[in-house]
């Protein structure tokens, strides 16, 4: 694993504090009118250079958190500091999302704001893999590589804040670790100049994935969600091995009972 | 793109034995009302040598070209409005439906009666053939927006004219290209009678002239040039736009 050995736990108590939500509900409305209440008192917290996974059952809520978290969804009872819309946030969505009529390179650039379009970008492109596959469209790529250009363009944005939403889902087990090199790669690598890290949340239902990659786990509880338990993880990234990992999703799973289907 | 040689061959070997057919009847009815393929040759010579042809085909193609864009224009506008905005198509929807139904030559002598015989009234007369139908086209194409894109381009904060650009004009260019390409068939051929009824000039009124003095080879002349110039847009600009708007796409064939 490239730069694993560079990975140091991050001290959260004395972390520069990147995001703080308080959402107390969240309300929507069906298409057949029934009301839904999707989220209940959810608290996080979010400090630079922590990467956080939450973690629950399908359609508990989490994609509607993340929403709500980066400013895409402002109907919502509650608070989030600093406004979304004052951080660069950077979104891989489950759905890769890209411009079908746009290449591979024309996806990731278009997003770079306009004083920066014609930066070089071929450090990113290749650490990514994805030299080969600039020029192509994203109709020709499969969902793997596909996932791989949306990070390479969340990323492209210099983000304080990272999203990945369910990014291993319903790939093969050579796509899925080929993209876990590069969210490692990408939450090692020192996001921004200016001294403070990138955060990244992580939307997952997979808890091995979770267990692998954070920092910290945010359980969450059936819909209307709220935070069940969070777990803080200090073993470093590189040391986790399967064992470990698989003793971890046991000791949650005994826990939680909730976690035991996913 | 490639050229497909069969075809063209197919192509070409069936408009020759039109031409042929052409001047196997104009040779059995023996009549001025179907002169044969060289009277007509004859004719578009002698016309573009006055240079009365030339004239008449720059007068009429430039009002096809400011009637085509008004329409595009303003057609894309009202059909993506009405296709983003529900409200606005749920009221609005049935005056677009009195328009598209009402018939060309309605609209037209209407123009010239509120407007009077002007450039003006003739140009508006030929968009106004022409608007219902484009916003109809376009209509489907923003309703048929991708809102993942959209909220993709929120996200990223793109600026709204790179959303414009590179999120929506891709998604509505197929609708686009099919609204030019029945649009400009539409446009040309709803000139032509708006020349007729109303204007000192143009292919239209060269054809209504030449129809009151019976000259059947003036007229066919006359047609033929201006179907020439029409399919030289359709196959030099129109198709061309096409295929590029469709680039991306995966070869299915």
């Amino acid at each position: 694993m490239p730069g694993a050995g560079a990975w140091k736990p991050v001290d959260v108590t004395h972390a520069e504090s990147l995001l703080e939500a308080r959402i107390t509900g969240k309300t929507y409305r069906r298409p057949d009118g029934v009301a839904m209440e999707a989220v209940h008192d959810l608290s996080l917290s979010l400090a630079r250079g922590e990467f956080v996974c939450l973690i629950g059952p399908s359609g508990c809520g989490k994609t509607t958190t993340l929403r709500i978290l980066t400013g895409l969804d402002r109907d919502f009872a509650g608070r989030i500091t600093p406004d979304p819309a004052q951080l660069a946030i950077g979104i891989a969505f489950q759905e890769p999302r890209l411009l079908p009529w746009r290449t591979v390179e024309e996806n990731i650039r278009l997003v770079l704001p306009s004083a920066r379009r014609s930066m070089d970008l071929s450090g990113l492109i290749e650490s990514f893999g994805l030299a080969a596959h600039r020029a192509r469209y994203p109709g020709e790529l499969s969902l793997g590589l596909a996932r791989r250009v949306s990070l390479a363009r969340a990323l492209a944005v210099e983000p304080d804040l990272l999203v990945l939403d369910e990014p291993f889902v319903s790939l093969d087990a050579q796509a899925a670790a080929e993209l876990r090199r590069c969210v490692t790669l990408a939450a090692e690598r020192d996001g921004r100049g200016d001294g403070g890290r990138m955060g990244v949340l992580m939307v997952t239902h997979n808890v091995r994935e979770a267990l692998q990659l954070a920092d910290r786990l945010v359980l969450l509880a059936p819909r209307p969600t709220y935070i069940l338990e969070e777990v803080h993880l200090d073993v470093p990234r590189a040391a986790r091995s399967p064992d470990w990992i698989e003793a971890g999703r046991a000791a949650l799973a005994a826990r939680f009972p909730v976690l035991r289907e996913v | 793109m490639r050229l497909n040689w069969s075809g063209a061959l197919v192509r070409a070997g069936s408009l020759i034995g039109l031409l042929v057919l052409w001047q196997v009847a104009a040779d059995l009815a023996h009549s001025r009302a179907l002169p044969a393929p060289e009277a007509v040759l004859a004719f578009l010579s002698k016309e573009a040598a006055a240079g009365a042809l030339f004239s008449n085909l720059a007068v009429t193609l430039a009002r096809v070209a400011v009637s085509f864009v008004l329409a595009m224009a303003v057609g894309t506008a009202i059909g993506v409005a009405f296709g983003r905005m529900r409200r606005l198509d749920r009221v609005f929807d049935s005056w677009l439906v009195v328009l598209l139904n009402t018939p060309a030559l309605v609209i037209t002598v209407l123009c010239y009666i509120w407007l009077g015989l002007t450039e003006t009234a003739a140009v508006l007369a030929v968009a106004l053939n022409k608007i219902p139908t484009v916003a109809v086209l376009m209509r489907e194409g923003a309703r048929a927006l991708s809102g993942e894109l959209d909220e993709m381009a929120g996200a990223f904060r793109l600026s709204f004219l790179d959303r414009l650009r590179h999120v929506m004009l891709p998604q509505l260019e197929p609708h686009l290209a099919g609204a030019a390409r029945s649009g400009l068939a539409l446009v040309w051929k709803i000139v032509l009678v708006v020349e007729l009824l109303g204007r000192p000039n143009g292919v239209g009124y060269a054809i209504s002239v030449y129809f009151q003095l019976f000259d059947v080879a003036a007229v066919l002349g006359y047609s033929l040039a201006f179907m020439a110039v029409m399919l030289a847009i359709e196959y030099g600009v129109l198709q061309p736009f096409e295929a590029h708007a469709r680039r991306w796409r995966l070869e299915t064939r």
